[in-house]
């Protein structure tokens, strides 16, 4: 994917600063999980990452948003040179949440959260675009790549 | 890439084969049994019997809703027994229900010998297991279940 310059990531969490305080507390707010994610991707080190995804029952549409920005960031996160290839745990706890939920969401929604298992598990989805993924083709794919025997 | 038999890699990646496993019961739910299998087996294979279930526990919580006996089972060495005090006592009902629907394999049964042999199993939990699993061998064997 198309990497945005170094510069352009630091000035928007300057903006996301000078917005927000570095110990906002969204705690009440509406909008509290996908804040808090925010908050992860622009402060890194704050404690918040270790929140819980718990409680959090997004209409079928903001799910397929937000799980796919979350892979989206998944996958520049993991294609950082020199970087081992690991998804932060925040993320891991979205996929888990995903698929926790009293329904399973729909296919086109469950497949973010597989992508995002998936490249935790270091499966090669060079040949998977994310537009075109389906849950039944990732499916496959981790069960082929990592998870069966040799 | 993660193999089964790399048992270092595969546990660097407990915490992604955990998150996979409540997908791997709607696959069940939906006919397709595999997908289970093959996670479990890569938990096997990495030898961490235990860690499997610790985190999805509030879906260990709402599990009897939905899951198949033969998924119960499987999953069952997993769960985080100890920290399913409101919620422990159904599943090892539902457990021992289902212990009494699936046939007599070397799958299932070491499955509930693990379940068993489990460090932090509570101990009303296993006695409600065994009770079931004492009442079958009696009655396979013909025997009265002692007064």
């Amino acid at each position: 994917m198309d990497r945005p310059p170094p510069s352009a990531l630091e000035d928007v969490r300057q903006r996301y600063l000078r917005v927000f305080s570095t110990y906002a507390d969204f705690h009440g707010h509406q909008f509290y999980h996908v804040m808090n994610a925010v908050c992860c991707l622009f402060i890194p080190c704050m404690g918040r990452r270790s929140f819980q995804w718990n409680g959090y029952e997004p209409s079928t549409c903001e799910h397929a948003i937000v799980a796919h920005n979350l892979v989206k960031i998944t996958r520049f996160k993991c294609s950082r040179p020199r970087q081992k290839a690991k998804v932060p745990r925040w993320i891991l706890r979205f996929a888990l949440h995903s698929l926790s939920l009293d329904s399973l969401p729909p296919a086109s929604v469950v497949a973010d959260p597989l992508l995002i298992i998936a490249i935790d598990l270091g499966c090669d989805l060079s040949r998977i675009r994310a537009e075109t993924s389906n849950e039944r083709c990732i499916c496959v794919r981790l069960m082929n790549d990592a998870l069966t025997p040799n | 890439m993660a193999k089964v038999g790399d048992l270092r890699t595969l546990w660097g990646k407990h915490r992604a084969i955990t998150t996979l496993l409540p997908y791997t019961v709607w696959q069940e739910i939906d006919g397709r049994p595999e997908v289970l299998d093959a996670c479990l087996h890569a938990a096997r294979a990495a030898g961490t019997l235990g860690f499997v279930w610790y985190g999805p526990s509030r879906f260990a919580n709402t599990l009897p809703a939905k899951v198949t006996s033969r998924a119960t089972i499987l999953l069952s060495p997993h769960f985080p027994w100890c920290s399913l005090a409101e919620r422990g006592d159904g599943l090892a009902q539902h457990l021992a229900a289902a212990i009494t629907t699936v046939p007599d394999t070397k799958e299932f049964t070491q499955s509930i010998v693990d379940i068993l042999s489990g460090d932090m199993i509570p101990t009303g939990t296993v006695s409600s297991i065994g009770l079931v699993v004492c009442g079958l061998e009696n009655n396979a064997n013909g025997a009265e279940w002692p007064n």
